[in-house]
């Protein structure tokens, strides 16, 4: 069956954002593109919440983004897309669906169709609400050597001990390290 | 100059306890992890503990020689930790039982930095968040020598919670053990 998997990139203390949103902490270089570049060849769809989502589709499909990010812009545009929102009526991004209600229901769906995996980008609080239902298989954590002091954590408002296994550790030559677990 | 080295155990979230100050989750008998802290322990000839953490460490090392439920390991370290040097960071602290450990009042930047500069090996900082946080802010903290666990807990007290500014570090490198526990190892980065 394919997965459902959780990329993101965290700062040492565990936040995916900064306080006002920041994400100019994320140490990307080439090492990291090839490695985005491939994990986005293994997945079909993309799964978001609206914030995430919102902020993606404010980036990928402008010119800027397929000037400096041709092969990345091209996926992220033409890639399945489902956004999880109560609040959103529609979806305007190339390729994007939008899912207003039972999100567990329709994860369970996808699951069981035929397809390529399926990656979480972003999305602290659609990680926070599958990661209890045991609907993630895996987590990709890639660390940034880097310490902000406050902001916003991946695994907010997880009451419940999230015990993982870990599959294996990669260190990019940026310092960072990206992390792979399993549900235990 | 030795270094300061903070060496701590976390988890995939940041939190270095549980909401009621659980810790078993980083207390899980792992040979590995114990040989690892053994000769980080044996290569400094420091240790640097906050007020908040130390009284109960300092009770639970002195007791594990004789408590029955104690490990190999753990006796191991508790006659490790009784022989090497201790310094607290309390203003209130009256007095240590531990007769290794010295009280030090006063941890302003100049009270460490003389600390610093004494002759000798490196210093190790076990804890709590609160004296990280300050050695921190005050850009005193050499390397960091994390072990993270392979659990999230959702909340309890973060590691870098009084960090006031934005740090950047340099890896040095990552071990991985058997139990799932990574150790990141970074020096401090440009910026400080």
């Amino acid at each position: 069956m394919r997965k459902v998997f959780v990329f993101n990139l965290v700062t040492l203390d565990g936040y995916f954002e900064g306080p006002r949103r920041e994400i100019d902490w994320h140490n990307v270089d080439a090492e990291f593109n090839e490695y985005a570049i491939g994990m986005l060849n293994s997945v079909d769809t993309l799964l978001f919440g609206r914030v995430t989502y919102e902020l993606m589709a404010g980036y990928w499909p402008t010119p800027d983004a397929m000037k400096n990010d041709p092969i990345v812009a091209g996926k992220m545009n033409s890639l399945p897309k489902i956004v999880f929102s109560r609040t959103l009526d529609k979806v305007a991004w190339n390729n994007s669906r939008l899912v207003k209600s039972n999100v567990e229901e329709e994860i369970q769906k996808i699951k069981k169709q035929q397809g390529k995996d399926i990656v979480i980008l972003g999305s602290g609080s659609i990680v926070s609400e599958l990661a209890p239902l045991g609907l993630i298989d895996e987590y990709r954590l890639m660390v940034n050597p880097v310490v902000l002091g406050a902001g916003k954590p991946l695994f907010k408002g997880i009451k419940d001990r999230l015990n993982l296994k870990l599959i294996k550790a990669k260190t990019f030559k940026s310092g960072n390290v990206l992390l792979y677990y399993e549900a235990a | 100059m030795g270094k300061v080295i903070v060496a701590m155990q976390v988890t995939l979230d940041g939190f270095i306890e549980g909401p009621s100050g659980e810790l078993d989750w980083a207390m899980k008998e792992d040979d590995e992890t114990w040989q690892d802290h053994f000769d980080l322990v044996r290569s400094v000839d420091t240790l640097l503990l906050g007020r908040v953490m130390y009284p109960a460490y300092e009770k639970y090392w002195l007791a594990a020689p004789t408590n029955p439920s104690s490990t190999k390991n753990e006796i191991e370290y508790a006659r490790i930790a009784d022989k090497m040097q201790k310094i607290v960071f309390s203003k209130t602290l009256e007095k240590a039982e531990w007769k290794t450990t010295r009280i030090v009042r006063d941890h302003s930047a100049e009270e460490i930095l003389k600390l610093k500069q004494q002759p000798g090996k490196d210093m190790l900082i076990l804890g709590g968040a609160g004296l990280v946080s300050s050695f921190m802010n005050l850009g005193l903290i050499d390397e960091y020598h994390l072990v993270v666990n392979p659990v999230v807990l959702g909340g309890g007290k973060r590691l870098f919670k009084d960090v006031k500014e934005r740090r950047k570090l340099k890896l040095i490198g990552t071990k991985t053990f058997k139990s799932g526990k990574v150790v990141l190892h970074y020096s401090k980065g440009p910026d400080v």
